[in-house]
């Protein structure tokens, strides 16, 4: 039937392909690349085999920059993702977890672990704890970023005027960062200086538990987010005509709300505020493939966000010097030229919501 | 034979806080099968909320609706969606969709959790293409439309989702004549051909006039009266749905007339058929009455000479000609004055 091609030489299916081919260049790369040189082969060989001749990259591999490269692939698709979402269900095409607010939220969450709870609260410290105190974390933080998801959805959920959204999102934003700050105000110093730390977003140091912790939560925040596709494309419409083709809109909307408060939340609780690739990725994502149909868009973004992140990393590694970035400034820094683009190229923009 | 909607003392309306604000109250409404109803008043009689509550997407305030006998309210949404479809006014805005993935979303209430299409999905949004000849542009992207044909595929999505009833919010608005009475047609034929019960709000009244089986006029005091066009057009009750100073019906032609104020001049009109009716169209617009009394100051005489038309005017003992209605009207201008000097 001419209208529904099934040819697998579809231009879709290339790109698709050379996304998860450089989704694999660039995890490799990721893992060789850092201040200790390690030979491409013996990466490959730890990686897949995983012994190795020298104790101390297998250590170096395995322990640090193994579980950093998966982080990066988690943070990636999760924000991802919840951009996507979150792009549709509001309609809008400057939606994205730090741009409403969202990320702000799910600081409160962790601000409020990290603030009040003792000295020894600290995110070093949690880290320390064992699954329960990650669990917390993630609880708060999933919280608080619906909390900040909810009032946006209230005060600007009928309105359907982009600009007026973006306003109210950034004035939640706002407030939230203000409650911080009152927090941050009464602070001891100590506390301080680890809240600042982890605002600056950290891939490293997620190991163990934590890193399963947050790798079944964003997991499961990724099925919700591919179950409810039928649903995303169906809202596409509008939300009238979601309801007329037999959409329960309210249950809808806490399905998609739920899976990006537990898809932000929890990757901001452990590796801080991480901007720019929740709006950004998805417009990549549709520019590239030139689709609206979330069956294949919340794949393809994972696969996008990943590659970027990765990228991101390895930037922020600085090859061949000993300092390291912070990961929130290099995502900025290569994210917000993406929004810059997402505005001026109004026709990207129009293709996509209009 | 049953009819697919029934609505029993329904009022609609909004509702501030606890108070109902109803626009229109007891309201008995039927749509049969086979049926094309157009649902007709003035900007702001509640065509729209009425349209909204018989499609579940706002509270009625009191009575019932019921669809296949079922109340409205115990339908789930997805049963709902089976059995009634929408063409709603809002702007659709998922430019990035080609028209045959947008049609195809008409098949939400029917595919599984993923929303893939089985064998027979493909051939219902297939068919809804053809009939509403949207197949042309299939591969086209919606931002690549023209609005009527934007207009056509939501019209297509409604098909594909293969409802008994289709409502439509006004679907020949941002439409050109010949689309606007394509549009029409086409619904019209549907409802015939497909025993479908389609209902659809316009401000076309004319096209309404001739392509509806029944008319719900709704008037701007919320009453709303319904019967075949032709009978609401002899007994008065579609000139009164629209009364405003202006203008009038003209039961002759079955168009609108814009009026004439009382204080305008009368003029006696007499010749040709055809030449009479464009004359009378110009000299109405020049705020002239017509008449056919025939001892009035002012006469015009149309003439046919050999193909070529003549207007004769006979104005206070001196006879004028004009070989064109422009130099006839520049004359007619300063017996407007005239009578105007004088009060």
């Amino acid at each position: 039937m001419p209208l529904f091609p099934q040819s697998s030489l579809h231009p879709r299916r290339l790109i698709i392909i050379g996304l998860v081919v450089l989704a694999v260049l660039f995890f490799l790369l990721d893992i060789m690349l850092g201040s200790v040189r390690i030979p491409f082969d013996e990466v490959a060989r730890i990686v897949f085999l995983g012994e190795s001749d020298t104790t101390a990259w297998l250590f170096i591999i395995e322990k640090i920059r193994l579980p950093k490269a998966i982080t990066a692939i988690i943070v990636g698709c999760g924000l991802s993702v919840s951009g996507l979402q979150m792009q549709t269900l509001f309609r809008n095409p400057l939606a994205g977890p730090s741009e409403l607010g969202i990320t702000a939220g799910a600081g409160l969450g962790v601000a409020a672990v990290m603030l009040t709870s003792g000295s020894t609260a600290s995110i070093f410290a949690i880290r320390q704890l064992g699954v329960s105190g990650s669990w917390l974390i993630v609880v708060m933080a999933s919280l608080g970023a619906a909390l900040v998801l909810t009032m946006v959805l209230l005060i600007a959920g009928r309105i359907k005027d982009n600009v007026i959204l973006l306003i109210v999102g950034v004035m939640v934003g706002t407030i939230t960062v203000s409650v911080i700050s009152i927090w941050q105000y009464f602070s001891q110093p100590e506390q301080l200086q680890e809240y600042i730390l982890w605002t600056f977003g950290s891939l490293g140091g997620i190991v163990q538990y934590h890193l399963y912790v947050l790798s079944s939560v964003v997991a499961v925040g990724l099925l919700i987010a591919f179950s409810s596709s039928k649903a995303l494309n169906a809202m596409l419409l509008g939300e009238n005509y979601a309801r007329s083709m037999g959409l329960t809109v309210g249950k809808t909307r806490f399905i998609i709300m739920a899976s990006t408060s537990l898809l932000t939340g929890s990757i901001t609780a452990f590796c801080g505020p991480i901007g720019f690739v929740g709006i950004a990725v998805p417009h990549i994502t549709r520019s590239l493939l030139g689709t609206s149909d979330h069956r294949i868009l919340i794949p393809c973004t994972c696969l996008v966000g990943t590659v970027l992140m990765l990228i991101c990393d390895i930037i922020a590694q600085m090859p061949g010097a000993q300092t390291v970035l912070p990961i929130n400034v290099v995502t900025s820094l290569l994210g917000a030229p993406v929004v810059i683009w997402v505005i001026v190229s109004r026709n990207n923009l129009r293709s996509s919501f209009s | 034979m049953k009819p697919l909607l029934t609505a029993r003392n329904l009022s609609i309306g909004y509702k501030i806080g606890k108070r109902n604000n109803p626009i229109s109250e007891a309201l008995d409404l039927d749509l049969w099968p086979g049926q094309l109803v157009c649902l007709l008043g003035p900007n702001g009689a509640g065509k729209s909320t009425l349209m909204r509550t018989l499609s579940g997407l706002q509270p009625m305030l009191a009575g019932t609706i019921s669809i296949d006998d079922r109340p409205l309210q115990k339908l789930k949404p997805v049963d709902l969606a089976q059995k009634l479809s929408l063409v709603l006014t809002e702007r659709v805005e998922a430019g990035n969709l080609t028209v045959t993935e947008l049609v195809a979303l008409g098949r939400t209430p029917y595919t599984g959790w993923l929303g893939s299409l089985t064998d027979l999905d493909k051939e219902k949004v297939g068919r809804a293409m053809e009939a509403t000849d949207t197949i042309r542009y299939a591969n086209r992207r919606m931002t690549e439309l023209s609005d009527g044909e934007r207009q056509k595929v939501m019209l297509a999505r409604a098909l594909a989702q293969d409802t008994k009833l289709i409502l439509l919010d006004e679907p020949t608005a941002h439409l050109d004549l010949p689309n606007r009475v394509e549009m029409m047609r086409l619904l019209h034929n549907l409802a015939r051909q497909t025993n479908k019960a389609i209902m659809l709000s316009t401000h076309e009244l004319d096209l309404a006039l001739q392509a509806a089986d029944k008319l719900w006029l709704m008037h701007p005091d919320g009453k709303l009266i319904t019967g075949v066009p032709e009978d609401l057009v002899l007994n008065g009750s579609f000139e009164a749905a629209f009364t405003k100073n202006g203008f009038h019906f003209d039961k002759n032609t079955g168009t609108f007339m814009i009026h004439k104020e009382a204080s305008s001049t009368p003029v006696y009109l007499t010749g040709n058929s055809n030449l009479l009716f464009w004359t009378k169209r110009a000299l109405q617009r020049e705020n002239f009455v017509v008449s056919d009394d025939n001892l009035l100051p002012h006469k015009i005489e149309i003439t046919e000479h050999q193909g070529i038309p003549k207007w004769i005017f006979h104005h206070a003992s001196q006879i004028k000609e004009y070989s064109n209605i422009s130099d006839l009207l520049a004359e007619l201008q300063s017996i407007k004055t005239v009578n105007l000097n004088f009060k």
